[in-house]
């Protein structure tokens, strides 16, 4: 689904640059489910952005479904965006100005199908459990409860992938829980989700886990944080999954 | 839920509003000063103008917001947001009238009462009821 | 289930205007001043010309004779209604009545009073008219067949007080109120009390006696003579005819009228366009400030819509849109304002700017409300132009991840 060769960012920072993603390669398979671990600064959240096109690398190419994302005008990455992929925000990113309900719809403006179905949204926050706060304005509703309305926001175009940055950060154990209860769900659809995140105990959920460390990534074949494995040489690490 | 501030700045509004409506035909918009707003007939005999009677009455309807306000700023429940409301409604109505129809200005359409004073009067009148209004309106 | 209407392009526009109101206040008030200063200087001027129009045409009068260095009095006297007299040699009515081109001429004697009603001291213009041959006040008859104008009869102007029926009292004599001209914002019409040479002559001999003050009416002699021109010839021709031959005379035409209106609401309308432009000129940076501000503010917001599929210029049309509601708002707040201040301080006013005015047709008032409508639109949509594009210059994914929770 998505092929990441050679990608590079660099940014200028008071006359020296700074590599926020330094030489990436990998690659997710429709169905997969990937977590990309590290800490602050290590540059994952700019290779999330990347894959999504929101980001323009400076060296490398990035394919989505065949087609590299970097040759198309912005105007046809935002078509695709709105269409083929669903993002989480690690601030929910919610419009303070509109309901939940009204979120969770926002996304089918931008689609090519013009506005969206009311029913299909109220479905989604039943399905993350928000439908009793469809009428809730951001300022009223918990972390935990924003997460899920952005959860359901992601889903409403019916994309194939679902990028999400630190989903959980700012949550408490029993919300995390639950929040990525509902990535594994949507990953057992058929869903494919490719996740950031600074939280080793979330490697179970995931099918492929890899290290971001100073704008390097590795693969990891082991739950042990950053520990170096050669390049291609490393087995994807099946079902710990539960 | 309107929140306490709001009611509270609506009510500061009522006070300021009630002070504009009195001091407007003695100080502001003054009626006619001739002698004081009075007219001396042939016989001598002193008469307060018709614009002077309008403007003790807008004093007491002003003073009568002003309290409005002030009562408002105290106690911001809904019921008394209601009964503010529909009072100031008809104390606004009352401004409008009084220099209108109930009272009246000079009849000579070049006098101060009526090219200044009625004006405001009118515009400060409807200021009030739409506020009243609002308080209406906004009662929860 | 839940209450959310539709949701459309248009609840998002709605929902930022609605749920941010501190922000937006600001920029209504702004909106409004502006549109409210392009309105109201439009509106004096419209109803200016206005007023002098209906005002000439209920004197019916194309040419107005004087005598010479009384044009200044005699235009006061028309366009204020500030009472004077002055007279000439009647014998010159002779005259002008044979002159080519002029159809028809009507003396009159113009008499300032001393106080004009029973409790004010506002003082009114008397204006004596020959019936035989007037036609300022016949006209008003002829379009009111049930009024005749008999001995001590008056037509009074808009702004006279009594009912119909009704008595006044000038220099001891008393008059009876039969009927009263419409208003033309004109005070030399609305503040006028028309009455026959007659009853005037009869005043002035009983005023030793019956007045606090004598008045004298030379006979034979007249203010002002009104003309009226044959159809088809250009007034100007036979005013300086009249010039030219009667020796002593000074002829006042509504284009003479005009530009001493216009004149005197140069100075007005000046100050208001002047503001308006000063209010544009400072508005559109100030606009284009706050809309920069409020653009950086919202950057995040963009950006959120960007990631989540909105194009460039979608994010371009909803800000510009929301701008275009904000300033119809404000305009539409700032016309109201404007037309009921300028409507009820009319006659306030006029008499301070010393300029005749009535207030427009609603037709009038709808196009110059509509224009400064416009132009307000116009003002709000360059100021948030800019703004609008640089917000999307950003790369929405740093703004998003740089934003607080």
């Amino acid at each position: 689904m998505i092929e990441v060769t050679g990608v590079t960012k660099t940014y200028s920072a008071q006359g020296s640059e700074v590599r926020a993603v330094d030489d990436v390669h990998f690659e997710v398979k429709t169905g997969d489910f990937v977590l990309i671990l590290g800490r602050s600064g290590s540059g994952k959240s700019t290779l999330l952005g990347m894959l999504a096109g929101l980001i323009r690398p400076t060296n490398g190419v990035i394919r989505f479904n065949g087609k590299e994302i970097g040759s198309l005008s912005e105007d046809k990455i935002s078509e695709l965006r709105a269409k083929e992929i669903g993002f989480v925000f690690q601030f929910s990113g919610l419009i303070p100005t509109i309901t939940a309900l009204e979120n969770v719809m926002l996304p089918t403006l931008f689609s090519p199908n013009g506005s969206g179905s009311r029913s299909e949204a109220l479905k989604l926050l039943k399905r993350v459990g928000m439908s009793h706060r469809a009428d809730a304005y951001p300022r009223t509703l918990s972390s935990g409860e924003m997460k899920r309305v952005a959860i359901a926001r992601a889903l409403i175009n019916g994309p194939a992938l679902i990028i999400a940055d630190e989903p959980t950060g700012d949550l408490d154990v029993d919300t995390e829980y639950e929040i990525m209860e509902l990535f594994r769900e949507l990953n057992r659809e058929g869903k494919t989700i490719v996740m950031v995140t600074h939280n080793p105990d979330l490697v179970p959920y995931a099918n492929r886990t890899y290290g971001m460390d100073r704008g390097k990534l590795v693969q990891r074949s082991d739950p042990f944080p950053f520990r170096m494995v050669p390049e291609g040489g490393a087995q994807p690490h099946q079902s710990d999954r539960p | 839920m309107t929140s306490d501030k709001m009611v509270n700045g609506i009510g500061a509004l009522l006070v300021l509003l009630g002070i504009v409506i009195i001091l407007t035909p003695w100080i502001l918009f003054p009626v006619c000063e001739m002698e004081g707003i009075y007219v001396i007939t042939q016989t001598g005999m002193k008469l307060p103008m018709t614009c002077g009677w309008t403007a003790r009455a807008e004093a007491g309807v002003g003073g009568l917001i002003v309290l409005a306000g002030g009562i408002l700023i105290l106690r911001s429940t809904p019921e008394t947001r209601q009964v503010v409301g529909i009072f100031v409604i008809a104390m606004g109505a009352l401004v409008v009238l009084f220099p209108t129809i109930l009272i009246g200005m000079c009849k000579v359409a070049t006098h101060p009462c009526r090219l200044t004073t009625l004006p405001a009067l009118e515009i400060l009148g409807v200021a009030v009821i739409i506020i009243g209004g609002y308080l209406l309106w906004k009662r929860e | 289930m839940s209450k959310s209407p539709e949701f459309r392009f248009s609840r998002l526009v709605a929902s930022s205007i609605t749920n941010r109101p501190h922000r937006n206040v600001a920029t209504i008030v702004a909106f409004a001043i502006i549109a409210a200063t392009l309105f109201s200087a439009q509106y004096l001027t419209s109803g200016a010309l206005q007023s002098l129009d209906a005002g000439m045409t209920r004197m019916g009068a194309d040419i107005l004779v004087v005598p010479e260095g009384y044009s200044a009095a005699a235009q006061t006297v028309i366009l204020m209604g500030e009472p004077s007299s002055f007279f000439f040699n009647d014998s010159g009515f002779e005259q002008i009545s044979k002159i080519p081109g002029v159809a028809k001429a009507s003396p009159q004697i113009f008499i300032a009073t001393l106080a004009g009603q029973a409790c004010c001291s506002a003082p009114v213009q008397l204006i004596a008219i020959d019936p035989d041959h007037d036609f300022t006040v016949a006209t008003w008859l002829k379009e009111n067949p049930g009024v005749v104008m008999g001995k001590d009869d008056i037509i009074v102007g808009s702004m006279i007080s009594g009912d119909i029926g009704s008595d006044l009292l000038f220099y001891g004599h008393t008059f009876h109120i039969v009927g009263r001209l419409a208003k033309t914002g004109m005070m030399g019409v609305d503040c006028a009390v028309f009455t026959r040479f007659e009853d005037a002559y009869v005043m002035s001999d009983e005023s030793g006696v019956k007045a606090v003050r004598e008045l004298t009416i030379p006979r034979g002699m007249v203010s002002a003579v009104l003309v009226k021109v044959d159809p088809g010839i250009v007034p100007a021709t036979v005013a300086n005819r009249i010039q030219a031959q009667i020796p002593g005379t000074k002829t006042i035409t509504p284009n003479g009228l005009l530009s001493s209106v216009t004149g005197q609401l140069a100075a007005v309308t000046h100050l208001l366009y002047g503001s308006t432009l000063a209010v544009t000129i400072v508005s559109i940076p100030l606009l284009g400030f706050i809309s920069a501000m409020v653009a950086h503010e919202r950057r995040r917001e963009v950006a959120i819509f960007r990631a989540l599929g909105a194009k460039k210029s979608y994010v371009v049309r909803l800000m510009l849109t929301e701008s275009f509601a904000i300033s119809v708002i404000g305009g539409l707040i700032g016309i109201a304002a404007a037309a009921g201040i300028l409507v009820l301080f009319q006659d306030f006013i006029a008499i301070t700017l010393k300029i005749p005015f009535n207030v427009p047709s609603p037709l009038t008032v709808m196009i110059i409300g509509g224009s400064a409508l416009v132009l307000t639109i116009a003002i709000g949509g360059i100021a948030s132009l800019y703004p609008a594009i640089l917000v999307n210059r950003s790369e929405p994914y740093d703004t998003i991840r740089k934003g607080e929770p």
